[in-house]
C-alpha cells in the first residue's frame, strides 16, 4: 500500500510540475497587470499548433520549434496588450476589472474558433523530444513527462531568477507594487505591462508546445488547464510566483491521491476535474488571498 | 422623446404578437429561442450592468431552473406550470447563496468563484448520470399536452414582456439606484447608508429567478436537457449578447438576443466562422464601444429625427 | 468609428437576405451529424464525406424520378438540443425529403421524436443506442447496430477469449453508459469480475487509475476502454507509458471509433500496437460488388481509408434514393412502406429491416450489421491489415500477447 501511494504521489508530483507551467504565465501577467487572462489557455493552444506546424511542415527540430513558436506567441502577446489592454491603464475605461475580464474572454471565443477554422478538428501530436519510458522500481514514467517536468523547473527557476534578481525584474516588481510610485522613480510602466503580458503569453506558448507530445493538440485543448491554472493561481495567492509553483504540487498530488482514494471508487475518475474546483471555490470564502498573496489585490 | 420611444415600444410590441400569423413554424421555433435567450442576457444585464456583479454563473443558474423543474415533473408528476415556478424559486435560492458567499469578492475574484460553482455544478450532473440523465439527456414532459408552437410563442413572450416590465421597475426605482450605487463605489454607498450587503445579495436573487425561469421554460419547450447548457461558450453567448447590445440598457440586451439569434441563424452555413465572427464583433464592442453597438445606432437615428423635428417647427 | 459599426451591421443583416435559395426541381435529403465540438467532428466529417460522394454518384446516374438530388447537411455539435433544432429547420425551411446519418445517440434519441412528430423519414447511420429503435417509432430506421446487438458479440468473444477479471473505464456520455451496461450485464451473467469506472470527456491523464490497476490484485487481464476522441488516445499511450496494457498480462480493448482512423498512428506510435478494437467492416471478408469500389474512390477522393460510419453515411443516402425510385415519390409514408420492403444490396450485405417487436431494439433495425474484434500486430498498420479474431468462422488467428 505504501509503495502504491508513493508511486501516485510521485506521478501526482509530475503532473503538477506541468501545471505549474501553465499557470506560471497567467501569475506573472496578474502580477503586474493585476488582470486575469481569460485568452490564457488559447496562448497555451497556439504555442502547442504553432511549434507542431513548424516541426510538422518546415521541418524543424523540436527543441527549435518550441523556440521558435514560444518567440510568435510573445509578440502575438504584445499586441494583444497594445491592442486591447492598454486602454485600462490610460483611462479610456471606465469598469477596469470588468472590462479586462470580458475582452479576455471575447479573445478566447475568437481565438478558439479562429482555430477551429484555421487548424481543422483533427487531434494531433508533436513528436516526441525522447521518446520511451523509464522504469523507477514499479513505476514506467514516459520521457516525455520527464523531459516536460525538468524543462518546468527549468522556466520556474529562471522566471524567479529573471523576476527577483535583475534590472528587469525589479521594474515589474516595482509595478507589480505601485504603478504610480514606479512612474515616479522613472519605470515606464507601459514597458512594464508589455513584456509581462508578452512574457506571460510566451510562457503559456511555452507549455503548450512541450505538452504537445504528451496532451495531445486540438483548438480546444486549452479549455482544461486554463480552469487548473485558475485553481493554482487563486490558492497560491493571486500574482504570487512561489505561491503558483507551491499551489501546482498540491493541486497535482490532489488529484493524483483524490481521484484513486475517492470513497466512490468508481466516481472517483468522473469527479476528478472537480477537485480543484472545489479548492478554488473554498479558498475564495476562507482565504481570498490564497497561500501566499499579500493582500488582496484589486486595480484602483 | 418620450413618444418616439412609446411608439417604437407599440410597434414592436404589435408586431411581436402578429408574428405567429406571418412566419412558418420554423422561423417562429428560432423567435421562441430568442425569446428564451432574451429573458437570460436582459436578466444577467441587471446583475452585471446595473448591479456591477460580473458572474459566470447566469448559464448554471438557468439548468438549476431547469433541472429541477424537469425532475420535479418526472418523478412526482406535479404540473409543469408549478414546477417550473418552483424551479425558479430554487435557482434564486442557489442565487441567495452565491450573493451571500460572493460578498466579499469583486472583480476577476467573483468570475473564477461563479465559473468554478458553474463547472462543478456540470460535473455532478454528468458524474450522476442516473438521476440526471448525464449527457445522454433527460427527456423533459412538455409544457403543454397539445402540440401547439404558437402557445409555447406567446407563454414565453407573455413571461419576457412581464419580467421586463418588472426588471424596468426594479431599474427605474430606488433599488435600480441603490444597485447602482453599490456597483459604483461600495465603500462610498456604505457610508451613505445603504445597505450593500442586502443590495448585492438582492440583485442575485432576483435575476437568479429570471434565469430559473427561463430554464424551466426551456426545459419543457425543448423537451431534452444535457448538462451542456452549463458549458463556457453558452455563457459566452450571453455575455456577446448583452454587450452587443450596451452593458446597461435592458431593451439593447434584448436587442442583441435577438441580432445575434438571429444573425446565427443566417450565417449557418459558415458554420464555425460564425464564432470567429461573434468573438471578433464582441471585442470590437468593447474596445471600442463600450454602450454596445444598438444604443449608439438608436441614439444617432432619434438624434437625426429630433433635428428634423426642430428644424419643422 | 461609429459608422463603421453601423455598416457592418447592415452587411451583416443583408448577407442574411441572401443567403436562402430554393431550386426547384431538385430532391433534397437531409443529412445530420457532428461537425463541430464537442461532437465527435472527425467522425461527422467523414460521414459527411461519404454523403456527399453517394450524392455525387446518384447524380452521375441520371439522379432520381428524372430529378438530381442534394444533401443539405446540419452539424448537430453532439448536443441534443441542435439534433432537435437541426431536424425541424431540414424539414420545415429546407423541406427534405428524408433525413439521414447522426453519430451521437443522446442526439439521435432527440432527432426521432421530430421525425415522429413531423413525419418524416430518418434512417440513422450511426448511433447505437438501443432506444433509438426501442421507440418503435413508423417513419425511424437505422443500419447502424443497436447496441445490444453489437456488443453481445464483442461480449461473447470477450467470454470465448477466457479474460476472468475485467477492468473499464467509461467516458459519461451517451455513448459510453450505453456501451458499458451492454458489457456488463453480459460478463456478469457469466461469472467475470468486472470493475468499472466512469469519467469526464475531457480528462486528460488517466495515470492515476491505470496505475491503480496495475497495483492491484489480482491483475486485470483486459483493460477495456470505452472511450472517443482525444480520450481514447490518451488512455492508449498512457497503459503502454506505465506499462499496464497491452502486456503479457493485460489485454488492452480501445471501443472507440478513433482508434480505425489513420490519426490514430501518429497519436499513439508504439503504444497502439497490439491493442484490439472493433469495427463494422474489414475488407478481407468480401461483402458485396459495391464494397471495392466504394473503397477505392473514397480513398482517391478523401485520401483517407472509409471507417464504418463513412459506409453507413453512404448506404444511407443511398437507400433513401432506392425507397424514392420504388415508391415512384417522395411521399412519406410511400417512403416508409418501400423502406420497409428494402432489399438493396449495400457495401456489407444486403441491408433490409426488420419489423419484429421484440426484442423491442429490432424493430425497423437492419439485423445483419456485421461486427469484428480486430487487433493491431504492427506500428501504423491501417485496420483493414490487422490481425482479425472475431468472430470465430473468419477468425485468422488468436490473441496475440507482446
Amino acid at each position: 500500500m505504501t509503495e502504491y501511494l508513493i508511486l501516485q504521489a510521485l506521478n501526482g508530483l509530475i503532473i503538477g510540475l506541468i501545471y505549474a507551467l501553465m499557470a506560471l504565465g497567467l501569475t506573472l501577467i496578474f502580477s503586474v497587470l493585476k488582470i486575469v487572462n481569460f485568452a490564457h489557455g488559447e496562448l497555451y493552444m497556439l504555442g502547442a499548433y504553432f511549434s507542431y506546424y513548424l516541426a510538422k511542415m518546415f521541418g524543424f527540430p523540436p527543441v527549435l520549434a518550441v523556440l521558435s513558436s514560444i518567440i510568435i506567441v510573445f509578440f502575438l502577446g504584445v499586441v494583444i496588450e497594445v491592442l486591447f489592454l492598454r486602454p485600462v491603464y490610460t483611462g479610456a475605461v471606465e469598469r477596469k476589472d470588468e472590462y479586462a475580464i470580458l475582452i479576455t474572454f471575447g479573445l478566447s471565443i475568437f481565438l478558439q474558433n479562429l482555430a477551429l477554422f484555421v487548424f481543422g478538428p483533427w487531434t494531433r501530436r508533436s513528436p516526441s523530444f525522447v521518446s520511451g519510458t523509464t522504469s523507477f522500481c514499479s513505476l514506467s514514467i514516459s520521457n516525455d513527462r520527464l523531459v516536460v517536468s525538468a524543462l518546468a523547473i527549468v522556466f520556474m527557476v529562471a522566471t524567479l531568477i529573471i523576476i527577483g534578481r535583475t534590472f528587469i525584474g525589479k521594474g515589474l516588481r516595482a509595478v507589480s507594487q505601485d504603478r504610480e510610485a514606479a512612474a515616479i522613480a522613472g519605470i515606464n510602466p507601459f514597458k512594464m505591462n508589455l513584456l509581462a503580458f508578452g512574457a506571460g503569453s510566451a510562457l503559456a506558448a511555452a507549455g503548450g508546445a512541450l505538452i504537445g507530445p504528451i496532451f495531445l493538440i486540438f483548438p480546444t485543448m486549452g479549455a482544461m488547464p486554463v480552469i487548473k491554472s485558475f485553481v493554482i493561481i487563486v490558492l497560491g495567492g493571486m500574482g504570487s510566483i512561489k505561491g503558483c509553483i507551491i499551489a501546482s504540487l498540491i493541486l497535482g498530488e490532489a488529484e493524483s491521491l483524490g481521484s484513486v482514494l475517492f470513497p466512490d471508487l468508481t466516481r472517483g475518475l468522473a469527479y476528478k476535474n472537480a477537485i480543484g474546483l472545489l479548492f478554488l471555490v473554498v479558498v475564495l470564502l476562507l482565504k481570498p488571498t490564497g497561500l501566499f498573496g499579500e493582500k488582496h489585490v484589486r486595480m484602483k | 422623446m418620450k413618444n418616439l420611444n412609446r411608439l417604437i415600444l407599440m410597434g414592436l410590441l404589435s408586431a411581436a404578437a402578429l408574428l405567429p400569423f406571418a412566419m412558418d413554424g420554423y422561423w417562429l421555433h428560432i423567435i421562441i429561442i430568442a425569446y428564451y435567450y432574451a429573458l437570460l442576457a436582459s436578466s444577467w444585464c441587471l446583475l452585471a450592468g446595473y448591479a456591477g456583479q460580473f458572474s459566470f454563473a447566469h448559464a448554471a443558474l438557468a439548468a438549476v431552473g431547469a433541472y429541477t423543474s424537469a425532475l420535479l415533473v418526472l418523478n412526482t408528476g406535479i404540473s409543469p406550470v408549478y414546477s417550473i415556478i418552483i424551479g425558479s424559486f430554487a435557482a434564486a435560492g442557489v442565487g441567495l447563496v452565491i450573493g451571500f458567499l460572493c460578498l466579499r469578492l469583486q472583480g476577476p475574484y467573483l468570475a473564477l468563484f461563479t465559473i468554478a460553482y458553474s463547472e462543478i455544478f456540470r460535473i455532478v450532473l454528468n458524474a450522476e448520470y442516473r438521476y440526471t440523465g448525464g449527457n445522454f439527456g433527460l427527456n423533459v414532459p412538455p409544457l403543454f399536452a397539445r402540440e401547439s408552437r404558437i402557445l409555447y410563442y406567446y407563454t414565453i413572450l407573455g413571461i419576457l414582456i412581464l419580467s421586463l416590465v418588472v426588471m424596468h421597475k426594479i431599474v427605474t426605482s430606488r433599488l435600480g439606484l441603490f444597485f447602482r450605487a453599490v456597483r459604483e463605489d461600495e465603500d462610498a454607498a456604505a457610508t451613505l447608508g445603504v445597505n450593500v450587503v442586502k443590495y448585492k445579495i438582492l440583485a442575485f436573487v432576483i435575476t437568479s429567478f429570471f434565469a430559473g425561469l427561463a430554464g424551466g421554460f426551456y426545459a419543457h419547450y425543448v423537451r431534452i436537457l444535457t448538462p451542456n447548457i452549463i458549458q463556457l461558450p453558452q455563457m459566452g453567448l450571453i455575455i456577446a449578447m448583452v454587450v452587443i447590445g450596451g452593458i446597461e440598457s435592458l431593451a439593447g440586451a434584448v436587442a442583441g438576443a435577438f441580432i445575434l439569434q438571429l444573425a446565427a441563424e443566417y450565417l449557418r452555413d459558415y458554420e464555425e466562422l460564425r464564432w470567429v465572427f461573434f468573438g471578433l464583433l464582441l471585442v470590437i464592442t468593447l474596445r471600442f464601444s463600450q454602450n454596445g453597438l444598438i444604443y449608439p445606432i438608436y441614439k444617432r437615428l432619434t438624434k437625426k429625427n429630433e433635428k428634423t423635428h426642430a428644424e419643422s417647427e | 468609428m461609429k459608422k463603421c459599426f453601423s455598416l457592418l451591421v447592415c452587411c451583416l443583416m443583408a448577407l442574411g437576405l441572401t443567403l436562402p435559395v430554393n431550386a426547384k426541381g431538385i430532391i433534397k435529403i437531409g443529412g445530420v451529424g457532428p461537425l463541430s465540438a464537442p461532437g465527435s467532428f472527425e467522425s461527422g466529417k467523414e460521414m459527411k464525406m461519404a454523403m456527399e460522394q453517394a450524392i455525387d454518384e446518384i447524380n452521375g446516374a441520371g439522379g432520381v424520378l428524372g430529378k438530381k438530388v442534394a444533401l443539405v447537411f446540419e452539424d448537430t455539435q453532439g448536443l441534443p438540443e441542435k439534433g432537435t433544432a437541426a431536424m425541424e429547420r431540414l424539414v420545415e425551411k429546407h423541406k427534405a425529403v428524408a433525413v439521414v446519418g447522426e453519430f451521437h445517440s443522446s442526439v439521435a434519441k432527440a432527432e426521432i421524436e421530430v421525425a415522429n412528430r413531423l413525419k418524416v423519414p430518418l434512417i440513422i447511420a450511426e448511433a447505437w443506442a438501443d432506444v433509438i429503435t426501442a421507440k418503435q417509432y413508423k417513419y425511424v430506421f437505422r443500419i447502424a447496430p443497436a447496441n445490444s446487438l453489437f456488443y453481445s458479440k464483442i461480449a461473447d468473444w470477450i467470454k470465448a477469449a477466457g479474460f476472468k477479471t475485467v477492468v473499464m473505464i467509461t467516458e459519461n456520455s451517451d455513448y459510453g453508459i450505453g456501451v458499458e451496461r451492454v458489457i456488463r450485464e453480459q460478463l456478469k451473467t457469466a461469472g467475470i469480475k468486472i470493475t468499472s469506472i466512469t469519467a469526464e470527456r475531457t480528462i486528460q491523464d488517466f495515470t492515476p487509475q491505470l496505475l491503480r490497476f496495475k497495483m492491484s490484485k489480482p491483475r486485470p487481464d483486459l483493460l477495456f476502454g470505452i472511450f472517443t476522441g482525444a480520450g481514447e488516445l490518451l488512455m492508449v499511450k498512457q497503459a503502454h507509458e506505465i506499462g499496464l496494457a497491452p502486456t503479457k498480462e493485460t489485454a488492452m480493448f480501445a471501443v472507440g471509433t478513433d482508434a480505425l482512423h489513420k490519426e490514430f498512428w501518429e497519436i499513439t506510435g508504439q503504444s497502439g500496437k497490439y491493442i484490439l478494437t472493433k469495427t463494422g467492416y474489414y475488407p478481407g471478408i468480401k461483402f458485396t460488388e459495391k464494397t471495392e469500389p466504394f473503397i477505392k474512390r473514397f480513398k482517391k477522393k478523401f485520401n483517407r481509408e472509409p471507417t464504418f460510419a463513412a459506409m453507413e453515411a453512404y448506404e444511407a443516402v443511398c437507400l433513401v434514393a432506392d425507397a424514392i425510385k420504388r415508391a415512384g415519390s417522395t411521399d412519406p409514408d410511400a417512403m416508409v412502406t418501400a423502406l420497409e420492403k428494402t432489399r438493396f444490396t449495400g457495401l456489407r450485405g444486403v441491408i433490409r429491416f426488420s419489423l419484429d417487436r421484440e426484442p423491442k431494439y429490432m424493430y425497423h433495425q437492419w439485423p445483419g450489421t456485421p461486427s469484428f474484434v480486430i487487433q493491431y500486430t504492427q506500428v501504423d498498420q491501417p485496420y483493414t491489415d490487422a490481425l482479425l479474431l472475431w468472430p470465430k468462422e473468419y477468425s485468422h488467428g488468436s490473441l496475440i500477447k507482446p
